[in-house]
């Protein structure tokens, strides 16, 4: 790398330090990260110092608003801020930049969150703003903790499905959902089937798939590099309804003969909806030739799909599979201080009135000034 | 002697025997559809006329098709001569295909395989083999002509009963004279592949 | 590619010679000097042919992947044999394995300069990175485009959808484009479907071909609606119009995809 990440260090300082604030969904997140000076590399890791989140949880059958989601971050916001800076033993004056979420995300809960990010940035001396891609983010901190260089980036979440590779200083959408986002998809089914919110409708799904042993039959529906889900959900949600509903009915597994349980469903729904982003994920590999995948977003941490990705890639010449865990992987304050610092460290910062969010952002409308390769 | 001889580098332990036979008399074919029906060991091989048999290629591809579908196990037929006659229709239907491809009174040409096993093979099998089907379909030698495709395509074949029995008309073709045998043999041996689905 | 791999195809094609040519996410595609059943067939090419072979996925649920592997090639067959029929550029069929999922098919394509195979892909990247820049936009490339245009034009006509289409799923031979890899594809009379295939193809050039996207895609649709134009009696100028219009709804709909973190 040639890029100079140090033409804005402060005089006589050594690193730096940026606040990263996030809540572009139900999470509120908020992190502390340290840079030194010089490039990123094995032997200069950047250093989380703190990285605090709180998420606000639903009762089962419900999913979150973006009113009362603003309401929770508003309420948790100080206290979390303030959780993060002691646990990181730092001042904010010590800060360099503050980053927060600019997009994509619901608008309350990103502008109740933004606020605080202003707030914060005139209370103490003008510190500078930088607005991070909710998405860039997620890749920037998976490249940094696993020391991917390069890879195919699968970004699953509750509200993105996108296979993203680097091209000429952008991450470019190579393959994405044509209607609703994977981590959506298996919500809306948790929904279906009143499964709590707690800690994350995804987790429960995971957990009763691992339960589930007959699998249904279930649209595949790949198109090129993208696909599309919601047929899918359609499909499975009528099947609960007609299984679990007021009258219910009995559906029996064609090869036991033994009836399909709600792990069953669960079950089948992970494995078709796993299989197509592991297949669009290898045909973007395939198409850019590469052989190292890093899996980000809320989605990621699930064993399954880890596991599946994780047997695509034995399959190709010298594959790499990099995930992170829940830490890193669910959305998070510390990735929006990571790589909103890099893009600090290129000069790249927000003037206030240049700090509204939008809940359009897409990935690839970002220049990655800090690399060049 | 008038007949050839092919493998496939897959299946390099059968040997196929190809023979054309012309000026078959009438009767004679009644005959050989009668001891086929009986299961006669005299007339196990598979005869097939050549009305729709416009190259090499296209009976190749049949034949090769049986070989890996009896290795696999997969065969429709009973025996692998009925399942070279079926390979070469593209209408799902055993029956149907004998009666295209088959034995045909009206037809004095025939054109007669046998898949051999290869290490079985001695000096003089094939010929003995070629003796055999001269006295069996009582014709001489100078009706026992060594088989190409000229002469398939601009002697024995009807291409437009081929155009017509392989659904081919609609086609689109290049216009070139030159190059009909080799469109129609592409698009003959897509259509046999597509069998059924 | 891998040991496994390599060994399970071997075991399914003994005495073959392959050589691997890509190792797509669905199919591993190798070139091969041995025809089947014939020395000289009625191909373009007899000295070289290609072998498809979809392995099955340790990753997929043993259903799931059995049921992909079938439909995929049955469907591919099917749709080369059609477009075969229509006259429209893709390779042609050889033999075909079912039960193995394994297709034979015509080799189509040269080597380019660097040894690359003549994908429209590896073309337009041979030109970007050893050529000027006022080559990688000129007349050649730009004919070629509008042929490619043109060639998805009269795809779409007979109400068939690729599925799959990006630059490396088109071959240039003698810089006339033919179509290749048909495991996604479809046939639908919708525009809809139409407008997504189009835009799958767009995508994908933006994203492999970013410098010049906006020109290539230009030409692409230019072509694309020449074609409609020349089958105007069967309704081409109506169904470019509809399918023009659904490609900007698709477009948009990509653009606010985008919404929650």
């Amino acid at each position: 790398m040639t890029v100079d990440l140090d033409q804005y260090v402060k005089p006589g300082k050594g690193h730096y330090i940026a606040l990263g604030l996030e809540g572009s969904a139900n999470k509120l997140g908020v992190g502390v990260i340290k840079h030194n000076i010089g490039p990123l590399s094995q032997t200069n890791r950047a250093e989380v110092l703190s990285n605090i989140r709180d998420t606000y949880v639903t009762p089962p059958g419900e999913g979150f608003l973006p009113r009362d989601t603003a309401r929770h971050h508003r309420n948790w916001v100080v206290r979390i801020i303030k959780k993060a800076l002691i646990e990181a033993n730092i001042k904010g004056t010590d800060i360099d930049c503050i980053c927060f979420t600019q997009g994509p995300g619901m608008g309350a809960p990103l502008q109740s969150v933004v606020i605080a990010a202003r707030t914060l940035a005139q209370l103490w001396n003008n510190i500078p703003l930088v607005g991070v891609n909710h998405c860039i983010g997620h890749i920037e901190m998976g490249r940094e903790i696993t020391g991917a260089d390069n890879p195919v980036v699968l970004y699953v979440s509750g509200g993105n499905t996108q296979v993203i590779a680097y091209s000429k200083q952008r991450y470019r959408i190579f393959g994405e959902t044509l209607d609703i986002a994977i981590g959506n998809c298996l919500d809306r089914f948790a929904r279906t089937l009143k499964i709590p919110n707690e800690p994350a409708p995804g987790y429960n799904i995971e957990q009763m798939a691992k339960k589930g042993k007959h699998l249904i039959n279930l649209p595949y529906t790949v198109k090129g590099m993208d696909m599309s889900m919601s047929g899918i959900l359609g499909y499975i949600d009528q099947l609960a309804n007609d299984m679990f509903g007021k009258q219910p009915k009995k559906v029996i597994d064609e090869v036991s003969g033994e009836p399909i349980t709600p792990e069953d469903l669960c079950f089948s729904l992970q494995e078709i909806l796993f299989s197509m982003l592991v297949e669009i994920t290898e045909r973007a590999l395939a198409h850019v030739n590469s052989n190292q995948v890093l899996i980000v977003g809320g989605v990621g941490s699930n064993e399954r799909l880890q596991e599946m990705m994780k047997l695509m890639i034995q399959d190709r010449k010298n594959g790499q599979i990099y995930a992170t865990d829940e830490r890193f992987c669910i959305d998070n304050g510390i990735m929006i201080a990571h790589a909103g610092l890099l893009s600090y460290r290129t000069g790249q910062t927000n003037l206030i009135n240049d700090t509204v969010c939008t809940q359009r952002f897409r990935t690839d409308e970002v220049f990655i000034k800090w690399r060049d390769d | 002697m008038g007949f050839i001889t092919t493998s496939f580098p897959q299946f390099p332990q059968f040997t196929v025997f190809i023979s054309l036979f012309t000026n078959i008399k009438t009767e004679t074919s009644a005959t050989i559809k009668s001891e086929l029906i009986g299961a006669n060991k005299d007339y196990d091989f598979c005869f097939l006329n050549t009305n729709h048999i416009i190259s090499l290629e296209q009976l190749y591809a049949s034949i090769h098709r049986s070989i890996l579908n009896q290795s696999n196990e997969l065969m429709k037929a009973k025996t692998l001569n009925t399942e070279i006659i079926f390979n070469l229709s593209s209408v799902n239907n055993i029956m149907d295909a004998l009666k295209r491809f088959g034995v045909d009174e009206s037809c004095p040409n025939l054109i007669v395989i046998k898949v051999l096993k290869t290490d079985e093979i001695e000096s003089d099998t094939l010929k003995e083999l070629n003796q055999h089907l001269l006295k069996l379909l009582d014709v001489d030698e100078s009706h026992n002509i060594e088989l190409n495709d000229e002469i398939l395509f601009s002697k024995l074949a009807s291409v437009q009963k081929t155009k017509k029995l392989y659904k081919l008309n609609d086609a689109t073709y290049s216009g070139n004279e030159s190059e009909l045998q080799a469109e129609l043999t592409r698009l003959i041996i897509g259509a046999t592949l597509l069998r059924g689905f | 590619m891998t040991d496994r791999l390599v060994k399970e195809i071997e075991g399914h094609l003994p005495h073959i010679p392959l050589e691997i040519v890509s190792q797509g996410a669905e199919a591993l595609v190798f070139q091969t000097s041995t025809h089947p059943y014939i020395d000289d067939p009625y191909l373009k090419n007899q000295k070289k042919y290609i072998v498809k072979f979809r392995p099955s996925k340790p990753y997929r649920h043993p259903i799931i992947d059995a049921s992909i592997n079938k439909t995929r090639t049955i469907g591919e067959a099917k749709f080369m044999t059609k477009l075969n029929k229509l006259g429209i550029n893709s390779p042609s069929i050889i033999s075909v394995d079912y039960s193995k999922a394994i297709i034979w098919m015509e080799f189509l394509g040269s080597e380019l300069t660097n040894g690359d195979i003549s994908s429209f892909k590896n073309w337009l990247w041979y030109l970007e990175r050893n050529e000027s820049e006022a080559k990688c936009v000129d007349e050649q490339v730009e004919q070629v485009c509008k042929k490619v245009g043109e060639l998805i034009g009269k795809l779409h006509m007979n109400d068939m959808i690729h599925g799959d289409l990006t630059s490396s799923n088109i071959i240039l031979q003698d810089f006339e484009p033919a179509l290749i890899d048909f495991g996604l594809s479809s046939y639908s009379g919708l525009a809809e479907d139409k407008a997504v295939d189009l835009y799958v193809l767009e995508r994908a050039i933006l994203s492999t071909h970013s410098v010049f996207s906006d020109t290539y895609n230009g030409w692409l649709l230019e072509g694309y609606g020449s074609i409609h134009k020349q089958y105007s009696k069967q309704g081409g100028t109506k169904k470019y119009a509809e399918t023009i219009k659904k490609l900007e709804d698709v477009r948009l709909r990509g653009r606010k995809r985008s919404m929650l973190g």
